[in-house]
Formats: structure tokens, sequence, C-alpha cells
């Protein structure tokens, strides 16, 4: 029996500095997993289940209950300007967003915002 | 107040801000944040605060005459927050501590696939007791380390640590009870678990020797009882009869038992290790450590001994030879289990154990499957082919002689061998390769013996019961199996190669590709293999002092192929 | 004389920032052409060491590169060491202070022949986190982006919390004993040690767990009950069919819904073992059942 796990990532991250004073960060990053096992054969003679009392065995499906594939998003925007000298005010926007494709035993979908602002001064 | 206490404060309060500020760098950061989260938290929260609130993340340092004060805090909120602080006396001592708070969220299992039923006689159900529960721990961990040493003395450095670690919260705790039915009953437990470790170590430095003795000591312990569950009472799961109390050790009889428990621990640790970085051309580090680890509970121990070797040193202007030994031993205390044996109360076999219906001895002495002599060693010898390239080779060989687990028939020992090469070159400005490629060799690799199939599972009894003498029990069915299963490989080769090319000031391209194919085909009667491949690209780019951008790609696979077997057995 | 605090005040700020502010060094000579390299250096725990920490006494520019006097009155390069020429030789200057301990075996890593110190570390300036890992171990840092992974991406946990580059142990792991010593050091409670043994357990954390991040929870290298069909067989109930396909089933007279129909016995014994099997690690407590001895890992 085989079983595959697979995972893909792209990310992109960039840094923009349109004045001097200002600056703006942005991350993105995506990741697609996934895991499933193989068919599993069950080849067990009618001759031998016929001796059982129990004899229904069937494992044609047992394959797909422990299948997983799930989308995650990361965002990361932030922005830090001066506002005076030694004074830098800070924005950022924070987003985990997990989508739970096939869930197992548990649906994991769930998303995170965050928001962020403060004020930094430097010595 | 009198004048001159007065005149003392203001002083003191004046000397003190304008010293201070007059050496103190660093910046302060003071905001707030809103979070929101929407359905399961275990994974787009799982390290992260869903805490709203104020936050602040200070870097400061303050350096004045012969004191250093260094703080790096951030604080997300009450469940997420990171602080160091470093302080120097005049170098006399120094001292780093940090405090750290992280939250971990975990799956909630629904137990939704527990559910079924043959002819309303095997029977098998879940129980939430907390299905709304949301699980998670919160790894909170204090760590100090200091040195101290002192300008007449400077060959001493006196050195204390000491580590204190919590993980409190609430995890999903799962019992199983069966024979009448299989029960399994999920409940919300909580947990305190505390690890302490305090370690004192004296270096001693006499121009390049430097001796370093220390002995330290953990206790781990949860301070949370274990929870409860009161175990069914067992019965013939057709007949619903007390047929079964002789098969098994605890049932409703015993009250509400303990489960998921965890023991306390101590455990002592001491080392002495010596260094030379030019002991007659060679780096030399010989260390020895020996442990003893308790379970107070049981009063089980383990005694770790282990030495290890390491040399480097310039063969030539072109070639350098690193060597690395050690040996170790794991010794445990033996435990013999004495198992309950109740004696059925209903059927042809009432008042009787199940050892004296059916021979069967539950009683064994436990032999640690960690009880082992290790060996290990590498052999490696870079060569300078050119000016940027350079070829290294490595041997890399491992022997694990186990006293108690046996990895084949009668053997008890696993020796794994493997060859490296490495080749790395930077063929044109800007540009670096990287290639490796390892071979490995693993004679009877850990498995586990005699895992799985009967090749006679229905054994000769046309009609198995608990009520029919000489039908086939459980444990015969699995005394039988012959097939030897395992998750190592035997044999593997491994090959990665990696480039990186500078484009030019900041930018940068790199590309990653790794392939592992293994497989274990020294097995009696089935074959085990594994293939994992992955491949990484990204690139920087640096278009101007204003922009830079980072992008990248990876892909990874992986493949496992082994047999498996299903016992077919009336129960 | 009537003493007039805010003259005092400021006098005495005046006076103490002066005071702390410290007198001349050597450094402040090297500041002139190198004022990069100096300005930071006062944050580095470099620019802080007291001369009997060193070999030889000398603290500053000096105790790196060599004489810099000579190098100030003539101007020449040639007449302090220079690091970024040859690898090797940096390392050595850098060993002369830190060689004095298990930093001695940096040179018997793999990680010295490819690695300078600087690549790591920050000489001159603020200790400032490093991503040079990802350079050589890009397979391993996509690893870290699975659905389940330790808290790197988070940047709670680093490279460093587990792997020392200055040893020449296998993995370049930070831990004096076996592999095991150093995850166990977090999850103390899996140590035991337990009278009821899971063998892998004793044997190697990584046979069933990927530490670097996996597509299967609690870094398992595959998902149950894949992970546990490698080295143990199926439940002998995992393969059997519900028949009949009744609505409802009853236990002790209560009646509940049959969810799951003829499936209903392979989802619960072939979907996860340690939804029974839930002290995987080890236990001091026995199974119920006589016949595995207590070692059924149920409790």
């Amino acid at each position: 029996m085989k079983n595959t796990a697979q995972f893909r990532t792209l990310f992109a991250a960039g840094t923009w500095k349109p004045y001097e004073s200002l600056e703006l960060q942005g991350e993105v990053g995506y990741t697609r997993a996934s895991e499933m096992m193989g068919q599993i054969l069950f080849n067990v003679s009618e001759e031998i289940l016929a001796k059982l009392h129990d004899s229904n065995y069937d494992l044609s499906e047992a394959h797909t209950y422990s299948n997983l594939d799930s989308k995650r998003w990361d965002v990361n925007l932030s922005a830090r300007a001066r506002l005076a000298k030694g004074i830098h005010g800070v924005v950022s926007y924070n987003l985990v967003k997990y989508d739970d494709v096939t869930p197992y035993l548990a649906d994991l979908s769930g998303r995170l915002d965050v928001f962020q602002v403060g004020l930094r001064w430097t010595l | 107040m009198r004048p001159n206490v007065r005149l003392t404060l203001l002083l003191f309060a004046s000397i003190v801000p304008a010293v201070v500020w007059a050496q103190l760098t660093g910046s302060v950061q003071l905001g707030g944040h809103g979070a929101q989260e929407k359905d399961n938290p275990a994974r787009a929260s799982e390290y992260a605060t869903t805490q709203s609130g104020p936050d602040s993340a200070v870097s400061l340092q303050y350096t004045g005459q012969g004191f250093y004060l260094g703080l790096d805090s951030l604080a997300l909120s009450s469940e997420r927050q990171d602080h160091a602080l470093t302080i120097e006396l005049g170098r006399l001592v120094r001292s780093h501590t940090t405090f750290s708070k992280l939250p971990h969220r975990l799956v909630h299992d629904s137990l939704a696939n527990l559910a079924g039923a043959i002819a309303d006689v095997k029977i098998v159900y879940a129980t939430d007791m907390d299905p709304r529960a949301r699980y998670g721990i919160r790894y909170d961990q204090f760590a100090n380390h200091t040195d101290i040493q002192i300008p007449g003395a400077s060959w001493l450095t006196i050195s204390t640590d000491f580590r204190e670690q919590w993980r409190q919260g609430h995890v999903q705790a799962l019992s199983t009870s069966h024979c009448y039915s299989c029960h399994i009953v999920s409940q919300s437990r909580a947990l305190d678990h505390h690890t302490k470790d305090a370690g004192l170590s004296a270096t001693v430095t006499l121009g390049n020797w430097s001796v370093k003795a220390s002995a330290s000591t953990r206790d781990a312990r949860e301070r949370e009882g274990a929870p409860l569950r009161l175990y069914e009472r067992a019965q013939h799961p057709a007949l619903r009869t007390p047929l079964f109390d002789d098969r098994v050790t605890y049932d409703e009889r015993n009250g509400p038992l303990p489960f998921n428990w965890y023991p306390t621990q101590e455990k002592d640790t001491y080392k002495l290790t010596v260094a030379n970085v030019n002991f007659g051309g060679f780096s030399f580090l010989l260390s020895g450590t020996t442990s003893e680890l308790t379970n107070t509970h049981t009063g089980n121990k383990v005694d770790y001994d282990g030495v290890s070797l390491t040399l480097a040193r310039k063969l030539s202007p072109k070639a350098r030879l690193a060597v690395y030994l050690r040996t170790y031993s794991f010794e445990s205390t033996d435990y013999f289990y004495d198992s309950p044996e109740p004696a059925a109360v209903a059927g042809p076999y009432a008042g009787k154990t199940y050892r004296q219906r059916y021979g069967f001895d539950p009683d064994y002495l436990r032999q640690s499957a960690l009880d082992r002599d290790v060996t290990e060693g590498i052999v490696r010898l870079t060569y300078r082919l050119g000016k940027l390239t350079t070829l290294t080779g490595q041997y890399q060989a491992r022997q694990v002689d186990r006293a108690n687990y046996q990895v084949a028939p009668d053997e008890t020992t696993t020796l794994e061998q493997k060859v490296k090469l490495n080749l790395a070159t930077r063929p044109v400005t800007g540009l670096h390769l990287q290639a490796f490629l390892t071979y490995a060799d693993i004679s009877h690799p850990f498995m586990a013996l005699n895992a799985a199939c009967n090749p006679d599972p229905l054994q000769t009894t046309p009609a198995p019961s608990p009520l029919a003498p000489g039908s086939v029990q459980y444990y015969q069915i699995h005394d039988a199996r012959v097939a030897d299963l395992t998750a190592s490989p035997s044999r593997f080769w491994e090959a990665r190669a990696s480039a990186s090319y500078q484009l030019g000031g900041a930018s940068m391209a790199n590309l990653s590709v790794s392939f592992w194919d293994g497989d274990n085909d020294d097995l009696d009667l089935t074959n085990w293999s594994k293939t994992v491949q992955a491949v990484t690209a990204s690139v920087t780019w640096q278009p101007s002092e204003a922009i830079q951008t980072h992008a990248g790609a990876s892909y990874g696979k992986r493949e496992t192929e082994t047999f498996v077997c299903i016992p077919l057995m009336d129960g | 004389m009537r003493l007039n605090p805010q003259a005092v005040l400021l006098t005495l700020a005046v006076a103490g920032a002066a005071w702390a502010a410290g007198t001349p060094s050597a450094e402040l000579a090297c500041a002139g052409c190198h004022e990069q390299a100096v300005d930071g250096f006062a944050a580095n725990v470099h620019g802080r060491l007291a001369p009997f920490e060193i070999p030889d006494g000398q603290t500053g520019c000096s105790s790196c590169h060599g004489d810099v006097i000579k190098h100030q009155e003539t101007g020449d390069p040639a007449s302090v060491y220079r690091f970024g020429r040859d690898r090797e030789a940096d390392t050595q200057v850098c060993l002369r202070c830190h060689g004095r301990g298990a930093k001695a075996a940096y040179t018997a890593t793999v990680h010295a022949e490819e690695t300078a110190c600087s690549t790591c570390h920050t000489i001159h300036t603020q200790k400032q986190a490093s991503s040079a890992c990802s350079t050589c171990h890009a397979d391993v840092q996509a690893q870290t982006l699975a659905p389940s992974h330790h808290p790197l991406r988070e940047g709670t946990m680093t490279c460093a919390s587990c792997h020392d580059v200055h040893s020449a142990r296998p993995g370049a792991l930070a831990v004096d004993g076996r592999p095991n010593d150093l995850c166990v050091s977090c999850h103390a409670e899996k140590e035991g040690p337990y009278i009821f043994q899971h063998e892998p357990v004793e044997e190697d954390c990584t046979i069933c767990h990927q530490p670097h991040g996996s597509v299967a929870d609690n870094l398992l290298v595959a998902n149950e009950p894949f992970l546990c069909l490698q080295c143990h067989e199926f439940h002998f109930h995992a393969g059997l069919e519900a028949r009949p396909e009744a609505p409802t089933f009853t236990v002790g007279g209560r009646q509940y819904p049959n969810v799951m129909g003829a499936h209903g016995y392979q989802r619960s014994f072939a979907t996860k073992c340690t939804q029974c099997h839930t002290q995987i690690h080890g236990s001091d407590l026995p199974s119920q059942g006589i016949s595995s001895r207590g070692r059924s890992l149920t409790r």
C-alpha cells in the first residue's frame, strides 16, 4: 500500500520606500498540502472467508478515511512612517486563513485577522 | 525629611537619569492591536495570540562605566510574550535572562468516526464530555545563564544555569473501555506540567586548555491530577453476560481509575569537557557525561554514560581532517509486571482465571528496549581542489547493540554505515554551487519482529467462542504472527544540490533540489520503501535602494510503500 | 550659601552625562576612517569585553585586527589583520577566545568548511537574527511551512533551538546525549521512563516524527493509520462491514444513530489508532485487556 504526501508553497515579499520617511512592506504566502493513502488490496480467498462467522470484510474505502488536504494563506502588510525626529508610526495587518479542504476528524478551517497600530520612539 | 537626606536623594535622582540618558540607546514601541478569529483556531492561530489589547516592543541598551544592561521585550498579550534581559557588572558578572510565553492551540478530535455496530452485538461508540472545549497549552519559560569571572583569577569562570518551563492548559484526554462495547470517552484534562533545570559549572582555562565541569539537576512533574474513568463492566458482547470478567484487569468494580497520567521525573547529570583549540595542531574536544533519570513513582531508573572525542587538523595547505567518535550506553532497571488476574464469575469457567482457563501467563519481567551500547564515528577529509572549490568525503558509522530488543531473529545489533561526498565550488564570480551525495547501508535496522500476518488465520477451530473449549484466543493470533515490519530503510541514497547566484548588489537567485530514495528488502515476507523529493527556488531582487523584493516557490513529495496485513478472527 | 536645587540638578546632569560617556579610547581613532564599524561596536559584546577575558588582554579593535597603532601611523592596510580573505584564518582568530570550550570543535564541523563566523554573527554591531541556514538548507526551510510545524515561521523558535552549528555531532544537534534528549527537554512528559514502552519511542523520536514540519498533525512523518501500519497489522475489527445496516444500534438499552452505516466499523478502526492507543509514548498504567499483558498503551 502506498502513501503520498505533497506540499507546495509560493511566497512573495517586498519592501518599498517611496520617501525617506515612509516604508511599506508586504508578504504573501500560500501553502497547499495533501496526503493520501493508496487503495488497500484485500486478497483473502472466499474459501477462507466462508469459514468465518463474520466474513463481510471490506476495506475498499478505508484508504480514504485519513486523507488530508489543506490550503493556507499568510498575508502581512505593514507601513512605517516617520512622524517626527525619532518618532515613527507603525501600522500592520496580518491574516492567516486556513482552509481544511478534506477534514480529518475535525474541520480545522479557520481565520485570524490582526490589525496593529503603534508609535515607535527611537532614542 | 532631614535636609541632607533630601539632598542625597536629589543628587541620586539627578545623576541616575542623567547618566542613564547619556548612554541609553534603542527604541520603544507602544501601541495596540485588535485580533479577530473565526471558526477553528487550531491551525490559523496555532501559535498566535487571539487576544486584543495594548502591546509593546522595547529594545534598550544602556552602557555605563563597566555596566551594561540590554533589554529586548515583546509583549503582545498575556499569552504571547518574549523578554530578554542582559546585565553585565564590569564583565565580572554576565547574566542573561529570558522569559517567554507561547500559546499552542491543539486539535479537538470530534471522534465522529467512532460509531458502528454489527447486529447490535459488536459495538463501538464515543462520548465527548466536552464537545465545545477548545484545547491548547501555553508554554511559559524562564531561563537564566550567569557567568562570574574575576580579574585576579580570570582562569576560572563559574557559571549557573536555571530554567523553568510550564506547560499549562487543557488537552483532550481519551480513554477506552472495551469488551461489552468499545466505548471511547473524551474529557477535557487540565494540564500543569512543570520542568525545572538547575546547573552549576566551573571552567578552568590555562593557555589553550580549558576544562569545564558541570552538574545539573532536573525535576519534571505534573501538578494536576490525572482524570478518572469508570471503566465499564466486561461482558460478552453477544450474550451481554459477565463471561469476560477474567479477560480484563480492571472494570467498574474497581471504581474510577486514573488514566492519561504523567509521572514525576528527576534527572541528575554530570559532565566534564576538556578542550584545546591547538593541541599539537589539532583542535581537540573530549567530553564525558553521566546521568541518572528516575521515575519517582515507579522507582524506574535509567543510567546514561557517554564519552565523545572531536579532533580536527590541517594535514596540508589543501587538506583538512576531522574525526568525531562517541560511545554511550543506557541501562535501566527491570520491572516485574504482576498482572491482576480476576476470575470469571459466570459461565462454564466460573471461578477460574484466564491463566487457569487458557494457560496464559500475563506476568512478565519488563526489560527496557532503551538499554543499549552505542558506538558511532565520523571521519571527514576535505580537500581544496582549487582556490574556490572543495571536495569533502565522509565516512560515518554507528553500531547500536541493544540489550533486550531484537531487530532480527536472535539479532540485537544494528550497524549503519554512510558514505558522503560534498562538492562546493564558485566557478564564476557570484555563483556558488554545492552538491551532496550520500549512500547508506544499514544492517538490521530497527524493526518490529513478527509484527503481522498469521499464515493460518483460522487456526483449526471451526466455531471460536468463549464458551467453546479450545477456541482461538486473540493472544494466540498475536503469537502466531510471522511477518517482520519496519519504517526504517536498510539502504538509502540521498542527493542534494543547491545553487545561488549573485545577480549584482543585493539581488540573488537560489535553487535547491533534493532527492532521497530508501528501501528495506531485508524483511522476511515484505518490502518497505520511501522516496522524498523537494525543490525550492527563490529570487531576491533589489532594483533600487528603495525597492527590495523576494519571491519563491517550493514543492515537496514523499511516497512510502509498505505491506499491510489484517488479522481475521471471530471475536 | 543657599543651595539652588535647579542649578545642582543641571550641573549634576551634565557632569553625569560626561562621566558616563567615558574616556576616549583607541577605537575613537579608528572611527576616523571606519566610522560605520566603530559606531555600533558598543552595542556588540565585543565592544564591552574586559582585558581579563581575553588571552593577551588586548581589547577593542586590536583584539582581532592586531597592531592598529601601526596601521594608524602608516595607513598601510597590510599592517592589520583584515577579515574576509581567508575563511580558515578568520575562524582561527575567533577561536583564540571562543575555542576555549566546546566551540573548539568548530573546525571539525561541516559548517566550518564553507561558512565563516561572520556569515551568521555580527561582530561590530548589535546582535541580529540570521537566516543564513536557508542558503544551504532551503529544503528544510520549506518544510517549516508545512501545516504541522514547530513555531519557526512564527519566530519563537530558530534553527539554533535544536541545532548547534559549532558541534561536530551527527546532525549538528544541540544535545550532549542522544537525539531524543533534545526532544524531551521541552516534551519531558514523553520521557518516562515508563513501565509499558513503545519501542520506537525508546529508539528514536524521528521514526514517527518529522521535526522540521509535516502534512500530518503532530509532526508525524505520515498520517495515521498509515504511520502505524508500517510496523503493525490492522486491528482485527478494522475490515468488518456492519450488517445489517440498521439506522440505529443499541447499547445498554439506549439507542444510538448509526451515522456511518455499513462502514461504521471500518471508520472506527481504520481511521486513527491513537483514539484508543492514546499513551503512544509510554505509560505506567496497564491497559485493560489481560491478553496484552497491560502493554496496549490505552491508559
